[in-house]
């Protein structure tokens, strides 16, 4: 046999049509991005600290290494670097997620607040606020008492990921997945969520302020009052979601041409599933049990990726890393730049670009839809 | 005697509803045997291929893979045994012909699914056996039907397995590449591989088959080499068509029966 020619594809870089942007060159350029913005994130805000060196130098008091910075110029500082961290960890998990989600489906609208596994994090979330947060003797666990972040993102997790399957199993028939039933049983179990959510608001607003507040937080996403512990869990978060990515990325590009012809090729595709949903869940858990639900990062970040770089997960996924930050953190900047802070959420940012994207996305598959 | 390395015995599936796709089905597999399966459209065809090839489960009987049942073999090690190739995909992914065609390489592939210049060598001769070598760069949503089948070959010959079961390979062909596949898959089970094919065309696989298996109701009617299949008694009760009959010089000297469908 003749030696392979340079020309000759390799699965870890496919040759892509022309017309792409080759994954290296998009992640520089989404890093500088990146990087403007979270300098600019350091900067813009209600008080008046836009001195690089100064925020240089409180972050590393932040470190543990320097001078902490005068007066509330120090608090500022790290309060804002908090934030960014968390913002960063927040577009990270919901991108990640939402790519994982629309390979192992097959299609570009999953997501997970359109699934419903954002709805079922923030139950989850909620009930374990309730429950650990005070509420624990009315569910008879007196054992559990006091506010635990983890304790609420493990719940948020347990909730996401028993949405995550009860959605696939419910939308699959005689081993294939259904992406109407998909869409339609996501309406559903968003619906139904969203109703025990209030039932549980409600329940919890009759009687305890404070609860209720921190309850709300779960229901429209925010980045405020964010402390290392949500900026830490949400990393961890996330880091367990990407350990998994170099066990699916290939598998889930041979997924594409249905789970049947994936399985005649040799790949584990219950294997895949597992870990590729069990990775979105927990990605998109982190999120919401530290910043609340924030929909349509997971829809829009990937789905613009793969028309720039094209639908191979080993570029595409990692991409969503930088991209889903960038997104969040740019909304946000934005938003505090034009509106100087004004009470406009990042989930309420997110709701309105996401919500015309996927408007526009089903208008422009509307041919292929109507054909379902 | 040749070895048999697939062997079905007793196969059964059925689908949700009361109908049984496959009833019962014994079939053997030899090395060098291209074996035609033909018999009317919802006999059960496309079926026993995937239970062949472990993308279905039988609810009855048992697949032996070399000896060993299907159930108990990795999806891996399967794939490396025995190779289908779909009538049609579920979906077509917007990637290079060649990246497609490397995805038969994955049950060779290491843990990391990392490929070696040996598998990108297996693809390239796969795509020139299976004349798709042009098409490397194209994305695989602009390639005609025709060459979509014949891709569909040329990755599974990548995937380099000893039993090859194609499922109705020539549909969407003009009759030139039709005669083109059926020499490959014929040269292929030549060569020592076992093929078995699911065709509607009762000439292809008169010429090229040395053996055709005739499946109605997910029941085998009937089994033998062309002379002893394509006749009227054996056809027409199960396709209740009238044909015409005669022989040609087959391949490799010889005669072989032909048919036609002719209605008065």
């Amino acid at each position: 046999m003749s030696p392979p020619s340079s020309r000759a594809p390799s699965l870890r870089a496919p040759s892509a049509p022309p017309r792409r942007l080759a994954p290296g060159r998009l992640a520089a350029v989404l890093g500088l991005a990146l990087a403007v913005i979270v300098v600019g994130s350091l900067q813009v805000g209600t008080s008046d600290l836009s001195d690089l060196g100064r925020i240089g130098r409180g972050l590393l008091a932040m470190l543990g290494l320097g001078e902490p910075l005068a007066g509330a110029e120090q608090t500022i500082v790290e309060w804002r670097a908090v934030r960014v961290l968390t913002a960063l960890g927040v577009g990270a998990a919901l991108a990640l997620s939402g790519g994982l989600l629309q390979g192992v489906f097959q299609n570009d609208l999953a997501s997970p607040s359109i699934i419903g596994i954002s709805a079922g994090a923030s139950l989850g979330a909620s009930l374990g606020i309730l429950i650990l947060g005070g509420y624990a003797t009315v569910f008879g666990l007196d054992a559990a008492t006091g506010f635990s972040p983890l304790l609420v993102t493990a719940c948020a997790f347990v909730f996401a990921l028993s949405i995550a399957w009860l959605v696939t199993a419910l939308a699959t028939t005689g081993g294939r997945i259904s992406v109407p039933t998909l869409l339609l049983v996501g309406i559903a179990v968003n619906a139904t969520v969203g109703g025990l959510l209030a039932a549980v608001h409600w329940l919890a607003l009759r009687d305890e302020l404070e609860l209720a507040r921190a309850l709300i937080t779960w229901t429209f996403g925010t980045l405020d009052d964010r402390t290392v512990q949500h900026a830490v869990l949400v990393w961890v978060g996330l880091a367990g979601a990407i350990a998994v990515l170099p066990l699916v990325c290939f598998e889930l590009d041979l997924f594409a041409s249905g789970e049947e012809d994936a399985h005649g090729l040799g790949v584990d595709t219950r294997r895949v599933k597992f870990l590729a949903l069990s990775a979105a869940s927990l990605a998109a858990a982190a999120a919401v049990s530290v910043a609340g639900q924030i929909a349509f990062v997971g829809l829009i970040v990937p789905h613009l990726l793969r028309l720039i770089v094209g639908p191979a997960h080993r570029a595409l996924l990692p991409l969503c890393l930088l991209g889903g930050p960038l997104l969040l953190l740019g909304a946000d900047l934005l938003r505090r730049v034009v509106w100087g802070g004004a009470e406009l959420q990042p989930g309420v940012m997110m709701s309105l670009l996401g919500g015309p994207f996927f408007l526009l996305l089903l208008l422009r598959n509307r041919a292929g839809i109507q054909s379902w | 005697m040749s070895a048999v390395p697939l062997i079905g015995r007793s196969l059964a599936h059925e689908y949700p509803g009361p109908l049984r796709a496959v009833d019962g089905v014994d079939l053997e597999l030899a090395e060098g045997e291209l074996a035609a399966v033909i018999g009317p459209n919802g006999a059960g065809k496309s079926t026993l291929l995937k239970l062949l090839c472990g993308l279905l489960t039988p609810s009855g009987g048992e697949v032996l893979l070399d000896g060993r049942a299907l159930g108990k073999i990795g999806p891996r090690e399967r794939a490396r045994r025995v190779a289908f190739v779909p009538q049609a995909l579920g979906a077509l992914p917007e990637v290079a012909v060649a990246h497609f065609v490397l995805g038969g390489r994955y049950g060779h592939l290491g843990r990391w699914s990392r490929s070696t210049p040996h598998d990108l060598d297996v693809v390239r001769v796969a795509m020139e056996q299976a004349d798709v070598a042009e098409l490397g760069e194209r994305s695989l949503t602009r390639v005609s039907g025709g060459q979509l089948q014949r891709v569909l070959v040329a990755r599974a010959l990548a995937q380099e397995a000893q039993s090859l079961l194609v499922d109705e390979p020539t549909s969407s062909l003009d009759p030139e590449h039709q005669l083109a596949i059926f020499t490959l898959l014929a040269r292929l089970a030549e060569g020592g591989r076992s093929v078995a094919v699911v065709t509607h065309d009762l000439n292809l696989a008169s010429q090229f088959a040395s053996r055709i298996v005739v499946l109605a109701a997910g029941r085998v009617v009937a089994a033998g080499t062309p002379d002893e299949v394509l006749r009227a008694e054996v056809l027409e009760p199960v396709y209740g068509a009238h044909f015409r009959y005669g022989r040609l010089p087959g391949r490799g000297g010889g005669e072989r029966p032909f048919v036609l469908p002719w209605s008065g």
